[in-house]
């Protein structure tokens, strides 16, 4: 009852009111909430039909663009036709912006690596799965996908240049995202140790990785490490991308564990230790169930800038999807296509990005829905 | 900051390559690995980019096929590395890619500091000029008092400067920012001409609603030698990679095509028997097989057919061979003797 009037308050509605959502919508209904919402003062017109004067303008002609007079079919330049988009080149090169150029006998590997990545993912996060699964998952799926995509065990390796499109970004993102989260946990609780000196290495580590770009020590994976090792020894460039990915993302992370660590009551703590527990079963059973799910939201937001961040290997030579797709267009018959590329790139990073958050806001209302 | 950070690797570089001085040829390198590995351009019209498969094509792919051709006798023994361009000579030195094939300019200051060597020129780009044909313009003298779409800061504002100036010709510079915005500016009916390197100037004419409405003008008035790099001190490697380009040109003056490779092993020219390998023993001598320069031609055919492929009039962007022909046509490709 506290909790619905704390959002009373806020809201200055019934909570009844607003979740009354199946009363049948009445022309008047419509006439009076455009009224207040898009009429209510002189300015607010204003404001309205200076909006949809603008989406009148611009609207038709970018969908015109983008649909009506574009081009979908054909198999040549010659058959775009002038002054709309022209798909073509996409469609074409589709399978090449989702395999890369890996071996065409071996793309069911990269098929599994999606089906595994993507599609048990929300499967685990049913109720009926115990969260030690979930664990078990996040740890599990970067080795799998490392077999599937890069080879190794009874997989037939395949070269690192071998992959790109999709199928790279996908893997860079995931296991990134996956290794990351282990790495933060550790700095997270590190951060707050009793130990002087882990607590100095942990601060100083956060501190200087944070305040330096990515790119920077992407530069340095790409050109200084490499001169550092003996002649003949080199670490594969998959590697050394994917480190600088783990350790860097996985500062965030730690931040945002930490501050969900220090929102857990500290009666809790007092309280498990009291009864006998030590440190590890305190942090395993009390502290980081409830930190974890307090740091979703946060923790998505940072997936998702790690996911966009994959893009900035291209200057490491790799090319991921950005770079398929640009790729291509520097092919001769489709040069001089500057917006295609750049839309279908927004569209798909749109698409993967918004998928990842809706699901992170279902994960909230669950996690809600199981605190009452 | 940036120059300390450079001289640093570069350093460094020269350091580690010093090093490998006594360590086995890359010849030998490449052969035991049974796989040669090509820095190329992540893009570049006719130069390198990917089919609809995922497959290399262009000019600079063709020679890292040929090179790969030579050396095992099979052409698709070679990994594609993309490169960029701040990257490309370091993973050179550090023994990431094997040769480098990626439209780089032959100058005194990258071979001599920074621990790679230059092989032999490719292809001869330049700094040109392009202008819409219904000028009527032929040549830059013609140009005197044009207003030239140019970027700023870079050296193609100072090389056209310097080219103008020379010959007491005048000219206004609209400095538009970026090679794309240029182009727009030109198309626009801003600028009489643009400018750029011809290659750059070829993709950027094909981009264009009317490709055939616009001409470069044939004076290069900056020297751009592009062509593979190696890694310093691996003297036989280099001369593999110099010595397959240098057949490929070599075949097209003897007039052997990726069709006749095989009558031609029974001609008794004695030029043509040295480098299809039926006499001597040039291929041996390189620690290679007889057969390499055969080999190399029968997969990606010689210099003119590479070229009108990917470049020339087979191809889309119709880039006029000028420079880029045989010195006995008026170019500059002169393949030394092969005996």
């Amino acid at each position: 009852m506290n909790h619905q009037a704390s959002i009373e308050k806020i809201t200055g509605k019934p909570i009844e009111a607003r979740a009354k959502k199946s009363t049948p919508l009445s022309f008047s209904r419509v006439v009076v909430w455009i009224k207040r919402n898009l009429f209510n003062t002189w300015l607010d017109s204003l404001v309205t039909l200076a909006i949809i004067a603008l989406l009148c303008l611009l609207l038709p002609k970018a969908l015109d663009w983008l649909f009506f007079s574009a081009t979908f079919s054909g198999t040549s330049r010659a058959d775009c036709a002038p002054g709309a988009a022209c798909w073509i080149p996409i469609r074409q090169y589709m399978d090449y912006y989702i395999y890369g150029p890996f071996p065409e006998s071996e793309q069911w590997r990269v098929n599994s690596a999606f089906a595994v990545g993507l599609f048990v993912f929300p499967l685990l996060f049913s109720q009926r799965i115990p969260q030690k699964w979930i664990v078990v998952y996040i740890l599990v799926l970067p080795v799998v996908l490392w077999l599937l995509l890069k080879g190794g065990f009874i997989f037939e390796d395949i070269s690192t240049s071998a992959l790109g499109g999709l199928t790279l970004t996908f893997f860079l993102g995931i296991i990134a995202m996956c290794l990351s989260l282990p790495v933060a946990i550790l700095l997270a609780l590190g951060r707050r140790s009793q130990l002087p000196i882990l607590r100095w290495a942990c601060i100083g580590y956060i501190e200087i990785i944070r305040s330096v770009p990515v790119i920077t020590f992407l530069f340095m994976a790409s050109l200084v490490l490499q001169l550092f090792l003996p002649s003949g020894v080199s670490i594969d460039v998959l590697f050394r991308v994917l480190f600088v990915l783990i350790f860097v993302s996985a500062v965030y992370k730690a931040e945002i564990i930490r501050g969900a660590i220090q929102a857990v009551p500290k009666g809790q703590i007092e309280a498990s230790y009291a009864m006998g527990c030590g440190y590890w079963k305190t942090m395993a059973y009390v502290v980081m169930p409830q930190a974890l799910r307090n740091s979703v939201p946060a923790l998505i937001t940072n997936f998702i800038g790690l996911f966009k961040e994959t893009t900035l290997v291209m200057i490491l030579g790799l090319l991921e999807v950005m770079g398929a797709i640009n790729a291509t267009f520097h092919n001769a018959e489709w040069l001089g296509l500057h917006a295609e590329g750049p839309i279908v790139i927004s569209a798909f990073f749109f698409i993967a990005c918004f998928s990842i958050a809706q699901y992170g806001a279902h994960l909230e209302r669950r996690i809600k829905r199981t605190k009452h | 900051m940036k120059k300390l950070i450079a001289t640093a690797i570069i350093g460094a570089g020269v350091l580690s390559a010093s090093a490998s001085v006594y360590a086995a040829d890359k010849l030998e390198e490449v052969k035991a690995r049974g796989v040669m590995k090509c820095g190329i351009h992540p893009g570049k019209a006719g130069f390198s980019t990917p089919d609809t498969k995922g497959n290399w094509t262009g000019l600079d792919v063709e020679l890292c096929k040929a090179v790969a051709a030579a050396v095992f006798g099979d052409a698709s023994k070679v990994e594609f590395i993309t490169m960029n361009s701040r990257n490309r000579l370091t993973a050179l030195v550090t023994d990431e890619i094997d040769m480098l094939a990626r439209s780089t300019t032959f100058t005194a200051t990258r071979d001599g500091l920074n621990g790679v060597d230059v092989t032999t020129p490719w292809f001869y780009d330049g700094q040109a000029l392009m202008v819409k044909k219904e000028l009527g313009v032929n040549s830059i003298e013609e140009l005197d008092g044009a207003t030239i779409c140019t970027y700023p800061g870079t050296t193609s504002e100072k090389n056209i400067n310097d080219y103008f100036e020379s010959r007491g010709l005048s000219y206004k510079a609209l400095i538009v920012e970026g090679s794309a915005e240029s182009t727009a500016a030109y198309l626009a009916n801003r600028c009489d001409a643009v400018t750029n390197d011809a290659s750059a100037l070829a993709a950027d004419r094909q981009g264009m609603p009317d490709p055939s409405a616009n001409v470069i003008l044939p004076e290069r008035i900056s020297k751009e030698p592009l062509g593979a790099y190696v890694k310093q001190g691996n003297d036989e490697w280099r001369q593999v990679v110099t010595w397959t380009a240098m057949a490929l040109i070599e075949a097209e003056e003897q007039g052997i095509t990726q069709s006749n490779v095989d009558e031609k092993l029974k001609s008794t020219k004695p030029d043509v028997m040295r480098l299809l390998g039926t006499e001597g023993s040039l291929g041996k001598n390189f620690g290679l097989d007889d057969k390499w320069a055969y080999n190399a031609i029968k997969a990606v055919g010689n210099y003119g057919e590479i070229f009108d492929r990917n470049l020339g009039k087979d191809s889309a962007l119709k880039f006029d061979r000028g420079l880029n022909n045989l010195y006995t046509k008026g170019g500059l490709l002169y393949a030394y003797p092969f005996r």
